[in-house]
């Protein structure tokens, strides 16, 4: 149905009924097969042809991983959480991570708008699965014809007998809440989002405990992100080999929405199999808008480090595969920049984005990302100072690995160490008027290790 | 184990803890161990196994290798020193932490934000300038007062803490000066502190906070010869580091203008100095030419020592009992309920119980005004979901946080604890394994109970039988409940009957002489535990015990070496009304503001007046002194030595911090020449050595000794020397064999028969920022805080009567008149008022009535009907 191009030989899954008329409705989905795997599950459930065991065996023999950025295998995660006895009569909750703000990314919304019921029969499965009594989706508060949607999605639910209490006469009882957020970024961090969910201010947690065994009110709590529960619809439909068919090897499995943004003739959503050449993909586009040359690539939003056109030319666009090239896939926000962009500022920009985002609670990335900001800024004003750029690199050293809570630090400086090392003659150029530092510290300290290997180890890595 | 810098050490808490214990310093600026660790500072970076964590939030594992200093280490702490420097002009101790990087400027030439100032508060000055953003003071206002003042503003670089609009002083803030205490950075700073800065802190020294029963330890720090500030002592049991607006701040009338500083003797109506010597002389020859037609009362707010002084003076100096104490105002009901009941009349737990509780019964008792810190403890619990009962007239700070608050009508609480002891009865909750092994009386209890279902109450005590039945069954069901209750139980009619109901429902349930249960009075003045069990009662020698048994008698006049009188002696009402016969002749009042605080003040002026001879011992020239014959200058808690004991039975040192201003001498000194001069010298040279007399006299006290007293106190009974203390009374058994339960009818006040249609019920009581008579707590920034009394009125009885807030009224009993402002507040019922006594032109206790508890002669100052007009 969907009108955006996919390659070769490939049946669009998530986006199938993208664009169909009517395809949020409940009568549409199910006309289209929808809800079939559930009743399936809540019909074998008494039985026993269902069982939390067997639908995580197939979770977890299917090699989804999580969309969300991360890539951490789900059926893996899942197994995290306690088994009842052990849990000491508390429940397990599911949360949705619909808080969709990496910049660059905008496939979840996608799913929410266009065909919200495949996310809710993947989170009741998934509640089925976990022993989940009641589940949340926490909605990214800006995205709020996405929360209407999923509103009428959840009462035309409720209505048919999907939510509520003995599923279908399979004796689940499962309720679905939509809770919108207040508009922060860090509250896509699955702590952050925890505290927020609570009511309170989105500070991401110190971990361990992780979630799965002390999350929303001290309970069990797996969240995921909209794009792998739906997906686990599509794997009790068609089969985990059937989802383990598409990609490039066992590790990198199933269709991925790839969302592609920059100097592309047609930016937007597109479906393809886990693993598709970044070339093929820009084909996909249309190619290079204007038929400009490539420069670089943000492969996974904002926070993925910036590769250039050698490192994408023969890339497959997956966890493992961009991760080998030192960066990450993230949440497969793809930003295409062409020649005329003027890297530094693209990076000062992003600069601005975390100093703005960061919750503030460590010291490292409160001041850090100010900081960096900042002095980007004063670099491209052309009122930079000789070793600004050392100094840039090494504040960033010590915002990341590891020193603060989250891994939002870690996010804020990729773009800035990456840009710096691949582009330097670029920020030197900056720099041509530069003056002398005005400060230096009392006791210089040296910097170890050196920013340049911790670059070629990967940051993510 | 593992290992710290090579270091072994055992894996116990966090690496942070790990590493203090092996000795490696680790700078840290968001720590404190008082709140959960939040890891946000980073500065605790170390490296375990070569992963760098943060060490204050990091659980110590077995096995692990840890590392505090290394280049990369050294390095990282520069540049996160760096980065604050860039936001924050910092001063106090997280500058001397950044200084210590070498960090003293910065590379990106930032100029640091303007941010918020405040200099509102008389205690705490605010500069956000200063800020690094540990939010210490957040944390601490959150997880320590449970006050919520602090919070975080904005995000990433642009955070602020914040207090929310107008000044900080019309913040919620109660000035507990936690956040103060904990700021590292100097954003949040203390006013007094800041003034003595030039100064020299010579000493710091360990006391025990005289506001009190709770009993706080106070870290001292003193400038020459005057308090620069007081921080709370984190190591103690009772306060962990806490402190309130009075134990932290309130220590400045220490020095002020208005100390006595020589005796005053009244010569033509005058009261003029004189020295030492003749002040001792007229004292001693005035009462004994009158002996033995004297009494004392002796002081809650003095010391074990002061009090045991007292009350052997009086009885083997004078040949009199009539010896009593201002527990007779507040809880002697407790001690005598309780003593009737279980066989002690004192705590049966202890303050760590509230932790250990699961269920919280507060009767009576507005503990976050009156005792802040067990306040603070009692609301942390609650937060942390320990649900909560509160039974009070008023809705008061835990009211608003509790589960079920019973908001009765005041003078109905016979019958309201009666129906929840019905309840018990009724529904099968009673524990009747407990009730079976150790109590008595439960058949005819039950019987009894009968008349008391809560549906047969609810006319009387205004609440809903099914809020009633709602609370027993919470009582009942929870494991380890525990009761705190306060003046609202004893200061009535039927106050020490009231307290036996508390035991009632204790017993039924078995809920006592176990950790996290028991009943519990919050005494109300720092040592009134201690002048009770010092003997400041008529009718019980030191250590509760009888004169009428004829082995104490004999242990007392032999260690006395003074016959002891054989007329039983009087209450303190008693007394007032004998010297208003003529009967009583002398009276010797130790620091108390009797004028001030004592009901129907009339009536005690007529007794005053009357008297022949009045000696005041006092540290000001109270409205009590200013009617006496002699006025002794004394010392305040900070200038002398001693012990006090708290509501928990905790027997704390008492340390001289500063010397008393002038001629002003320490009470016990004063009491020990007094009875030298008046032909009973005795060989003590210093409070320890009348402690050691005490611990050969009463059993309780018999380990007790200062040394023994090391580091934070010891809870009587100590039986012998070495014992440990007893956190825990009644574990096994009741000093009586079994507990008694108690069938207690409803008599109603004889204040009712003072109601009319326009009169509403009027409490009296205390809040936060001021301490009784108000002598010391208005002499201070308390009384910018607070400045007035003021009378809550509901909104309904106020616009009736025309009253608008602010308004000055009159409040007009059948004994005299009340002179305060109007509060218009509906956490009071309609119906009820409630007003403080802590400045004398208010004249509150003018309208008190004389009406006292049937059994202790305690005032009811919780029920008289007033009318209430505009003035």
């Amino acid at each position: 149905m969907s009108k955006t191009p996919v390659p070769k030989g490939f049946t669009p899954v998530h986006s199938a009924r993208f664009g169909k008329k009517g395809s949020q409705k409940l009568a549409g989905y199910e006309a289209d097969g929808g809800y079939a795997s559930w009743k399936k599950v809540a019909k074998g459930w008494k039985s026993g042809d269902f069982t939390p065991a067997k639908i995580i065996d197939m979770v977890k023999a299917s090699g989804l991983r999580g969309r969300g950025g991360a890539g951490f295998p789900t059926g893996l995660k899942w197994t995290f959480v306690p088994p009842k006895e052990k849990r000491g009569g508390k429940p397990v909750y599911l949360l949705c991570n619909a808080d969709e703000s990496e910049p660059g990314t905008f496939k979840d919304r996608l799913i929410m708008e266009e065909d919200p019921h495949q996310l809710l029969e993947g989170m009741l499965i998934a509640s089925a699965a976990l022993d989940v009594k009641h589940a949340y989706i926490y909605i990214r508060g800006e995205m709020v014809r996405c929360a209407e949607v999923l509103n009428e999605a959840v009462a035309e639910a409720y209505a048919a007998g999907y939510l509520g209490k003995d599923i279908l006469g399979s004796g689940l009882d499962i309720d679905l809440t939509v809770h919108r957020g207040a508009g922060a970024y860090i509250c896509g961090e699955e702590t952050a989002l925890i505290e927020s969910l609570e009511g309170k201010r989105g500070h991401p947690r110190i971990k361990p405990p992780f979630p799965a065994v002390s999350g929303v009110w001290d309970c069990p709590t797996v969240v995921n992100n909209v794009e792998t529960l739906a997906a686990v619809k599509f794997i009790l439909d068609n089969g985990p080999e059937w989802f383990k068919g598409m990609g490039r090897n066992e590790k990198n499995t199933g269709p991925k929405l790839y969302c592609v943004s920059g100097h592309v003739e047609k930016p937007g959503v597109y479906e393809a199999p886990m693993g598709i050449k970044f070339m093929d993909l820009l084909a996909l586009c249309g190619g290079m808008k204007g038929g400009k040359k490539l420069k670089a690539v943000i492969p996974g939003g904002a926070s993925a480090a910036i590769l250039t056109a050698a490192e994408v030319a023969d890339l497959p666009m997956d966890f493992d595969g961009v991760a080998a090239a030192k960066s990450m896939l993230g949440s497969a926000a793809i930003m295409v920049m062409d020649e005329t962009t003027d890297i530094p500022k693209a990076v000062t920009n992003i600069s601005k984005f975390f100093a703005h985002e960061s919750c503030g609670q460590c010291t490292p990335c409160r001041e850090g990302t100010p900081w960096l900001n900042k002095m980007l800024k004063r670099l491209i004003k052309g009122e930079g100072k000789r070793d600004d750029l050392d100094l840039l690199l090494q504040i960033s050293n010590q915002m990341g690995n590891g020193m603060t809570i989250c891994v939002f630090s870690d996010a804020a400086i990729a773009p800035v160490i990456s840009g710096i090392t691949k582009f330097r003659d670029e920020f030197e150029a900056y720099l041509s008027k530069a003056k002398a530092p005005d400060f230096a510290l009392a006791a210089p300290a040296e910097v170890t290790p050196k920013v340049a290997d911790r670059v070629a180890e990967g940051i993510h890595g | 184990m593992l290992t710290v810098n090579g270091t072994p050490v055992a894996a116990q808490g966090t690496v942070l803890d790990a590493c203090r214990r092996a000795g490696a310093e680790v700078p840290t600026l968001c720590h404190d161990s008082r709140v959960l660790p939040a890891g946000h500072c980073r500065m605790c970076l170390v490296e375990v196994d070569g992963r760098s964590v943060a060490s204050c939030s990091t659980p110590a594992r077995e096995g692990t290798t840890v590392v505090t200093d290394s280049d990369a280490l050294r390095a990282y702490r520069q540049d996160l020193g760096e980065l604050i420097a860039t936001e924050a002009t910092v001063q106090g101790e997280a500058k001397e932490t950044l200084e210590a990087f070498g960090v003293t400027g910065t590379r990106y030439a930032s100029r640091p934000r303007a941010r918020r100032r405040d200099a509102t508060h008389p205690y705490l000055r605010v500069d956000l300038e200063s800020c690094i953003l540990c939010r210490l003071c957040v944390r601490t206002c959150a997880e320590v007062q449970g006050q919520y003042v602090w919070a975080f503003a904005n995000r990433g670089g642009a955070v602020t803490p914040h207090w929310g609009k107008g000044t900080f002083q019309n913040s919620p803030c109660v000035s507990c000066g936690a956040c103060v205490a904990a700021c590292p950075s100097g954003a949040i700073s203390d006013v007094q502190r800041d003034a003595s800065e030039d100064e020299v802190e010579t000493d710091s020294v360990r006391t025990t906070c005289s506001y009190c029963g709770v009993g706080c330890q106070l870290e001292v720090r003193t400038a020459g010869n005057r308090v620069s500030h007081i921080d709370g002592v984190a190591s103690s049991p009772v306060n962990r580091g806490h402190l309130c607006v009075k134990g932290r701040y309130a220590h400045t009338f220490a020095r002020h203008p208005d100390r006595l500083t020589a005796p005053l003797v009244r010569k033509g109506g005058v009261l003029v100095e004189v020295s030492w010597e003749e002040a001792l002389e007229v004292v001693s020859e005035g009462f004994r030419k009158l002996a033995p037609h004297v009494a004392a009362l002796s002081s809650s707010r003095c010391t074990n020592e002061e009090n045991y002084l007292v009350s052997k003076w009086f009885r083997g100096g004078f040949g009199t009992h009539d010896v009593d104490s201002c527990a007779r105002v507040c809880h002697a009901p407790s001690a005598m309920g309780m003593r009737l009941s279980l066989g002690t009349g004192a705590a049966t737990g202890s303050f760590a119980g509230i932790e250990k509780a699961d269920l919280l019964f507060v009767c009576g008792a507005n503990v976050t005004e009156a005792h802040p810190i067990v306040g603070a403890r009692i609301k942390q619990a609650a937060l942390h979901g320990t649900p909560l009962i509160v039974v009070d007239p008023r809705r008061t700070e835990l009211a608003s946080m509790a589960n079920e608050h019973l908001q009765l009508r005041p003078g109905s609480n016979v019958p309201l604890l009666n129906s929840l002891a019905a309840v018990l009865v009724e529904e099968r909750l009673v524990n009747r394994f407990f009730v079976d092994q150790r109590t008595e009386g439960y058949d005819q209890l039950a019987e009894f109970l009968k008349a008391f279902r809560p549906e047969d109450t609810e006319a009387l005590t205004g609440v809903p039988a099914a809020r009633v039945r709602r609370a027993a069954r919470m009582y009942a069901h929870a494991a380890r409940p525990m009761q705190v209750h306060g003046l609202g139980m004893t200061e009535h009619y039927q106050g020490a009957e009231g307290v036996r109901l508390l035991c009632n429902l204790a017993l039924l349930v078995g809920a006592i002489g176990r950790e996290g249960t028991g009943v519990n009075p919050l005494r109300g003045q720092n040592n009134v535990q201690g002048a009770a069990d010092m003997g400041c009662q008529p009718d019980l020698l030191p250590g509760y015990q009888s004169p009428k048994n004829p082995d104490v008698r004999a242990l007392f006049e032999r260690v006395w070496d003074r016959p002891l009188p054989t007329v039983d002696g009087r209450t303190l009402p008693r007394m007032y009304e004998a010297a208003r016969r003529g009967e009583l002749k002398g009276l010797y009042i130790l620091g108390e503001n009797v004028v001030q605080t004592d009901p129907d003040v009339k009536s005690v002026l007529e007794a005053l007046t009357a008297l022949d001879f009045l000696v005041v011992q006092e540290i000001f020239l109270s409205e009590t002194a200013q009617l006496a014959h002699v006025v002794l200058p004394g010392a305040s808690f900070l200038e002398k030595d001693g012990t006090f004991t708290n509501g928990e039975r905790r027997i704390q040192r008492v340390r001289k911090a500063i010397e008393p201003p002038g001629n002003a001498r320490p009470d016990w000194r004063i009491l020990l020449d007094l009875m030298s001069a008046s032909g009973f010298p005795q060989t003590f040279r210093s409070p320890e050595d009348v402690m050691a007399e005490v611990a050969e006299l009463v059993p309780a006290f018999r380990g007790v000794s200062y040394p023994a007293l090391e580091p934070d106190g010891l809870q009587w009974p100590v039986p012998s020397v070495g014992h440990p203390g007893t956190p825990i009374l009644h574990t096994e058994t009741f000093p009586i064999g079994r507990a008694e339960l108690a069938c207690v009818p409803y008599l109603p006040s004889p204040s009712f028969s003072e109601e009319r249609e326009d009169t509403l019920l009027l409490v009296t009581g205390r809040i936060l920022a001021h301490y009784n008579s108000g002598s010391m707590t208005r002499r201070g920034g308390n009384d910018t805080i607070h400045p007035r009394d003021v009378l809550s009125i509901h909104p309904d009885d106020a616009a009736v009567r025309g009253i608008l807030e602010g308004a000055p009224v009159s409040v007009t009993s059948v004994h005299g008149e009340a002179r305060p402002v109007a509060h218009l507040t509906p956490d009071v019922t309609p119906g009820t008022l409630f007003l403080t006594f802590h400045h004398p032109e208010t004249h509150t206790n003018f309208a008190t009535s004389d009406v006292v508890d049937r059994l202790t002669d305690c005032p009811e100052y919780k029920l008289i009907p007033v009318r209430v007009t505009r003035r």
